[in-house]
């Protein structure tokens, strides 16, 4: 019963049955409607003519009816015209169809089409009755306001399932660019339009594009930038696009903070700049702009207008973002090391000590742990951020372990056992894994190894288990000390 | 005087004509409909109803003066009651600025009874109204000063089918003029034949260039960003002036054409 085929097949058998019973009493009245036609036709012919009333032997009501004669009979043959008209009107419906009709029969020929020719020729097929922005200003008499409501208008009818077809985002992109091209002022359809072709398209910078034509029409509009952020704040599909996103959707938002910064002073914009650059703040992490994104994450922490809730989240970020900055710098420094001497330093003192007091504020990480270096790589690491994912990441591959006992009634024996569960309960086809996962784990979901080096497993209690710093209260409490230490100017920033 | 009383005439004739109050009530529900269409959009209602609302008023407008205008005249010499007038010590421009003032007049009432219909209904449905939106109605109004009389010039010369038909010509194509124009100066035209170019721009300059008057876009960006003015007054008097200018240039050809007129 709850079947949602069996529903809609029920529901178009009613819809029939309706149509069927609209059909008939059509029908009826119709014939009622010509033999009233007919009657008031026959009527007024057989009324007597004016010039008759003379020799008439008729009732007063009669004579006073045959001065109508003419009124009646046109009225009779009105009715039968209108009749003649709505028959040939059903019967030309009936061979056209409707819209709806018409949109089926042209898909069927346009799925042909594609077959037949290449995708190229169907889209241009499609494109024919959709003219080009300067025919519809002169179709329209210089009124290019007005063509572009049509052409969004128009345009809404393909956004909705109702007419399906091929190629939606190609469609779509060239009745929004029509629009564009009429009335490039228009902020708030372009705003919606790129909202539309965004759930179309997963590459977002195809997508991108229709904004900085937008953008480019009206370079005052806060809320394009704001939109052609946010375009990229939502995860990529490919996990491996991640960075770029983030890096594409920092240079807008900082590109409308700039704007906003160079507004009058009042609360709302102060309000608008803390939420940019909270926002800037967080995608630059992820970017790996992490010195911009410590800076400003510094900056809410410490900022009084806000919440106190906000400026402990702001802080805690702080302390990741601060620990991966230093760690850029360090390996920034053994990286020029390398190239003058061919070799990586063989330890992270030799690279601290040419610096200014000794290079004091690199050897510990935000969190306050001794920094991680790897003599081998030359690359430094945080035990505190890395400490910071593998919670996340221990919290994936915890839950990875129920959904194995949920399967097997059982824990998985080791690690080995519990990965290729993972493998093939993501499949590829019919189960993707999530971006959570995949940011925990990584693309290739190794759960035998995590940031803290391989995981370890405690078979009988089916989880993996944590070093002891690596706890949120243990982490945070180093830090709180740090931040303190940080607030009172003990530490440089 | 004389010019008065014969445009207060012919106002009055024209507001006995069914075809005036067929036009303002299509005008009306034309505005009213409007905002049914801007709930099918997804967003932009207010922007919808405003560019529906305008154009409207500009097309109802220009059928009045177009409906109305073109058989002012050939109706008079038709019923022979232009002898009548033009019997007493009239000129007979006074006759011809009479009926252009007088359907001026109609034009006038019209386009503020659609207007007042446009602005209260924009006002009710909380869409935003500026002055923006006035400047494109007094526009409109000098456009139609322009259409009336090129419609009392073909009327004075032409039957009223042929009056209509040139008339809605005009009242189209003097929308494109500038299209004319930028077909002149397209690359291959300027290469093989630079004078065509030039006589284009030279028919450009002496034909009625009614998309000075079409600011209606601006006017409603302008109202939707909530600013006053869609374009700059010093630019408004400017097509003031040139509407005002070229009407009263086809007037006094109307009157060259009336005067040597035999009836």
């Amino acid at each position: 019963m709850n079947d949602p085929a069996l529903q809609e097949f029920i529901q178009r058998v009613a819809q029939a049955q309706h149509h069927q019973q609209m059909a008939q009493i059509g029908y009826a009245l119709y014939w009622v409607l010509f033999g009233l036609g007919i009657g008031t036709m026959l009527f007024g012919a057989l009324l007597p003519r004016r010039s008759e009333q003379a020799t008439l032997i008729a009732s007063g009501r009669l004579q006073r009816l045959s001065l109508h004669r003419g009124r009646i009979i046109s009225s009779g043959a009105i009715m039968l015209l209108m009749l003649c008209a709505i028959s040939q009107q059903a019967g030309i419906d009936q061979n056209r169809g409707f819209i709806a009709d018409k949109e089926k029969r042209y898909e069927k020929e346009m799925k042909r089409l594609a077959e037949r020719k290449d995708k190229e020729a169907a889209l241009r097929s499609e494109y024919m009755y959709m003219p080009q922005g300067d025919s519809l200003i002169l179709m329209s008499a210089n009124n290019p306001s007005l063509a572009a409501d049509y052409v969004w208008l128009t345009s809404l009818q393909y956004v909705t399932n109702s007419f399906r077809r091929q190629q939606k985002f190609e469609m779509l992109n060239r009745f929004y660019a029509t629009m564009q091209e009429l009335d490039p002022r228009w902020v708030e359809s372009a705003v919606n339009a790129g909202k539309v072709l965004s759930a179309l398209e997963p590459d977002r910078f195809k997508v991108e594009q229709f904004y900085i034509k937008a953008v480019t029409n009206n370079p005052d509009s806060l809320d394009l930038l704001y939109e052609a952020g946010r375009l990229f704040v939502v995860p990529p599909l490919d996990p491996a696009q991640q960075k770029k996103y983030s890096d594409r959707a920092v240079g807008w938002f900082t590109r409308l903070r700039d704007k906003v910064a160079r507004q009058r002073d009042s609360p709302a914009r102060a309000a608008t700049l803390r939420e940019l650059e909270d926002l800037i703040a967080r995608l630059g992490l992820e970017a790996g702009y992490y010195k911009t994104a410590a800076e400003l994450l510094f900056r809410h922490a410490t900022d009084e207008a806000n919440p106190s809730a906000m400026r402990a989240i702001a802080a805690q970020d702080w302390l990741t973002a601060r620990s991966l900055a230093l760690v850029e710098e360090i390996n920034d420094l053994s990286e020029a090391y390398k190239k003058e001497n061919g070799r990586p330093p063989a330890a992270l003192d030799v690279l601290l000590e040419k610096l200014p007091d000794g290079g004091r504020e690199y050897k510990r990480d935000a969190f306050g742990f001794p920094m991680e270096y790897d003599p081998a790589t030359g690359i430094a690491s945080s035990r505190g951020s890395n400490a910071r994912r593998a919670i996340q990441a221990a919290a994936i591959v915890n839950d990875l372990i129920l959904i194995f006992g949920h399967n097997h009634q059982r824990t998985p024996r080791d690690l080995s056992e519990l990965q290729s569960f993972v493998h093939g309960y993501y499949d590829d086809r019919h189960n993707t894994a999530s971006h959570n996962v995949i940011d925990a784990i990584g693309a290739e979901l190794n759960v035998i190894t995590g940031p803290l080096g391989p995981w370890q497993y405690d078979p009988e209690k089916g989880v993996v288990l944590l070093p002891p710093y690596a706890s949120t209260q243990t982490l945070f409490k180093n830090a709180e000390r740090l931040w303190k230490r940080f607030l009172r100017g003990e530490v440089s920033q | 005087m004389v010019i008065g009383t014969i445009a207060l005439n012919t106002f009055r004739e024209a507001v006995r004509d069914k075809i005036l109050y067929v036009l303002l009530v299509f005008g009306v529900l034309m505005i009213l409909i409007s905002r049914a269409i801007g709930w099918v959009s997804f967003g932009g209602e207010t922007k919808i109803m405003t560019d529906i609302g305008l154009a409207s008023i500009w097309i109802f407008s220009g059928m009045v003066s177009i409906f109305i205008g073109t058989g002012l005249i050939y109706k008079e010499i038709d019923k022979r009651t232009i002898y009548t007038v033009l019997s007493k010590p009239t000129e007979r421009w006074h006759f011809l600025m009479g009926k252009y003032l007088g359907l001026l007049l109609t034009t006038l009432v019209n386009m503020l009874v659609l207007s007042a219909a446009f602005i209260g209904y924009l006002w009710f449905a909380g869409a935003p109204v500026t002055l923006a939106l006035a400047q494109a109605l007094f526009l409109t109004f000098i456009e139609m000063t322009v259409i009336t009389a090129v419609a009392i010039f073909f009327s004075s010369a032409s039957t009223p089918i042929l009056s209509a038909i040139f008339t809605t010509v005009i009242f189209f194509s003097g929308q494109l003029t500038k299209w004319v124009v930028d077909l002149g100066s397209h690359p291959g035209v300027t290469k093989s034949a630079p004078w065509v170019s030039d006589l284009l721009y030279a028919g450009y300059l002496v034909s009625p260039n009614l998309h000075n008057f079409n600011i209606r876009r601006s006017a409603v960006l302008a109202s939707q960003e909530m600013a006053q003015l869609a374009i700059p007054m010093n630019e408004m008097y400017a097509c003031t002036i040139y509407g005002l200018a070229y009407a009263a240039a086809v007037l006094l050809a109307a009157q060259l054409v009336f005067a040597r007129r035999n009836f």
